[in-house]
């Protein structure tokens, strides 16, 4: 046990056992408003400090790994909606990537600057959803209906294109399945200017608020060589101070051409978490915007008639693109035999990975996903262990914990 | 990038005793391959303390049931029924290494919890759905399945909707 209260240890045992009477188990979750997803931490506390944290996790397991095992791989899309379902487009991207890598397949310029256009506004809707109700977790309301109003802006922009607000499901083997609809570069260019400006909100609400910063400072904070062997990444490594960021360490769609840096804290608590996110989104949006000025014509689908539809007038009049259009509907495409791939994009959370293992069918023989919030979750005793009570929901909630992908 | 990792992989061979490991490259990158799970904890200090790139950290351990392997590629069965791989990445360096080792479902796997924090729910994940068993881990229990849940459902000899329906408790 670690000593909290230096006077306790002075005390006789008699005057210990009338001060603190005994410790007390906590179940906080796996249903608990604070918790933001199923999962139960199990406290023992001696007055409102934890001595002791254990933690139970998997109400969410849906045994996603399992089920692809019987999809093929445009229908295993689903399979990743239901990950991180606050920044689904980038799961999308994450899981039909590793797909291209295995078949081989090129991916046309224009698809890859609108998975990048996508994903950066979907990365901007979940740090939003984190530090929203982080601020409401530690009793500020106000940043919540700033962050809440851009996270509806995302959203509306993700529905204009894929149809869905969460599970877009947009992605298919080879680029997507539409090209974005009249009049989305021009709302997407509007919507820019609002980050920004909510980005400023939030600042001079949160950055000099005192009780924000006696809540947040140096609360739930791990070191960079901890964080590390943790295995966390994503804006909870960056806060830490070590500058990594899949992006720019191993560049996947047109990162490379873009001009965006890599926000860092320094002391790894609950206030640099939210402050990395903020900068984030500030960052996604500057991205957003070089896209679109980028943003080349053409296809946004390959047209390697072995994964893709061929156009419907063909379908209808020759017969070759027939058995084609058969073939891709009633068996998907099929992968080469043995290959073992793994392919990792930058979540909202930190590294997505999908492993695939292929065995010549149209269906994974193994697929294994690297969730981010797992491995940043399994660090929360180390993080917890010694502090208050109400230290508790501050940190959990800066950790960004979705239940779907901690729990798969 | 392949360079730097394969210059590591050289680097860890020449420390094993001849004939520990195999080298191979595929679509992920350098792949390690170690012949006996015993030199496993020795093979990842070495990588993890390594002089131009240290892999400090440890992604995730993925697991592969072979059972059904030949039957559905018409390949060779490959002779352990399981394989795991360590997903190793240097922050230094960025780039990837991938050390694997093959086992039999009795064979016990030293735990990685003393060389890499995040070995321990990886580890605890990989016994949950595979039963594979590791030796000196501190509280190997599952992770997303019930206590009391019988099998570990991505052996490929688990049925897809499971054995029977399971009562879950109702309290």
């Amino acid at each position: 046990m670690k000593e909290v209260f230096p006077r306790l240890a002075e005390c006789t045992e008699d005057e210990r056992l009338d001060l603190c009477a005994e410790r007390m188990v906590l179940n906080w979750g796996p249903s608990h408003p604070a918790t933001h997803g199923t999962l139960r931490v199990i406290l023992e506390l001696e007055g409102e400090t934890i001595v002791h944290c254990d933690t139970e996790i998997g109400f969410l397991h849906r045994g996603l790994e399992k089920l692809a095992e019987s999809w093929n791989y445009n229908q295993c899309v689903n399979i990743s909606d239901r990950l991180n379902y606050c920044s689904v487009f980038i799961n999308n991207v994450g899981w039909h990537q590793t797909c291209e890598k295995l078949f081989g397949i090129q991916v046309p310029e224009r698809a890859i600057y609108l998975r990048m256009i996508l994903s950066e506004i979907s990365r901007i809707a979940d740090h939003m959803v984190c530090i929203g109700p982080n601020a409401v977790d530690i009793g500020a309301l106000t940043p919540f209906w700033y962050t809440w109003d851009i996270r509806e802006q995302a959203y509306d922009l993700l529905e204009m294109v894929t149809g869905a607000r969460m599970t877009t499901a947009f992605t298919r083997v080879g680029g997507l399945s539409a090209d974005i609809p009249e009049g989305f570069d021009a709302k997407t260019r509007a919507f820019l200017p609002e980050v920004y400006r909510v980005m400023d909100e939030l600042d001079s609400l949160l950055a000099k608020n005192r009780i924000f910063n006696d809540r947040t400072r140096g609360v739930g904070a791990l070191s960079a060589d901890e964080a590390i062997s943790y295995g966390w990444t994503g804006p909870c490594l960056r806060a830490c101070g070590v500058a990594h960021d899949l992006r720019v360490a191993n560049p996947y769609l047109a990162y490379g051409d873009m001009d965006f840096d890599i926000p860092v804290g320094e002391a790894g608590d609950t206030y640099d978490r939210i402050f990395v996110r903020i900068e984030e989104c500030r960052q996604s949006a500057k991205i957003i915007s070089q896209a679109l000025d980028k943003l080349p014509g053409g296809p946004v689908l390959s047209d390697d008639k072995q994964v893709v539809l061929p156009p419907k007038p063909a379908v209808y009049t020759q017969a070759e693109a027939l058995i084609h259009h058969f073939e891709v509907v009633i068996f998907g495409p099929r992968a080469p035999v043995a290959q073992t791939v793994y392919e990792a994009v930058e979540g909202a959370n930190g590294e997505l990975g999908f492993m695939v293992v292929s065995d010549g069918s149209n269906k994974p023989y193994r697929l294994h996903i690297r969730p981010p919030c797992f491995y940043i979750f399994s660090a929360l005793p180390r993080l917890i262990t010694g502090s208050l009570l109400a230290d508790l929901p501050a940190t959990v909630a800066s950790l960004n914990i979705i239940a779907g992908e901690l729990d798969r | 990038m392949t360079d730097t990792a394969r210059e590591a992989a050289k680097r860890l061979a020449a420390k094993m005793r001849t004939g520990a490991l195999r080298m191979s490259e595929d679509k992920r990158g350098v792949v390690v391959e170690l012949n006996s799970a015993g030199d496993l904890i020795q093979a990842l200090e070495f990588v993890k303390k390594d002089s131009e790139s240290p892999f400090d950290m440890l992604m995730t351990i993925s697991a592969v049931d072979w059972l059904r392997w030949k039957e559905q590629t018409g390949m060779p069965q490959p002779e352990k029924r399981y394989s795991l791989t360590y997903n190793l990445y240097s922050m230094s360096k960025k780039v990837r290494l991938f050390v694997q080792i093959a086992i039999m479902p009795a064979d016990v796997v030293p735990s990685a919890v003393s060389v890499y924090a995040s070995a321990n729910w990886a580890e605890r994940e990989v016994f949950d759905m595979f039963g594979i068993q590791f030796g000196g881990h501190p509280e190997l229990r599952r992770i997303y399945l019930p206590e009391d849940f019988s099998g570990h459902p991505l052996q490929k000899d688990f049925p897809l909707q499971g054995h029977e329906p399971q009562d879950f408790p109702q309290e």
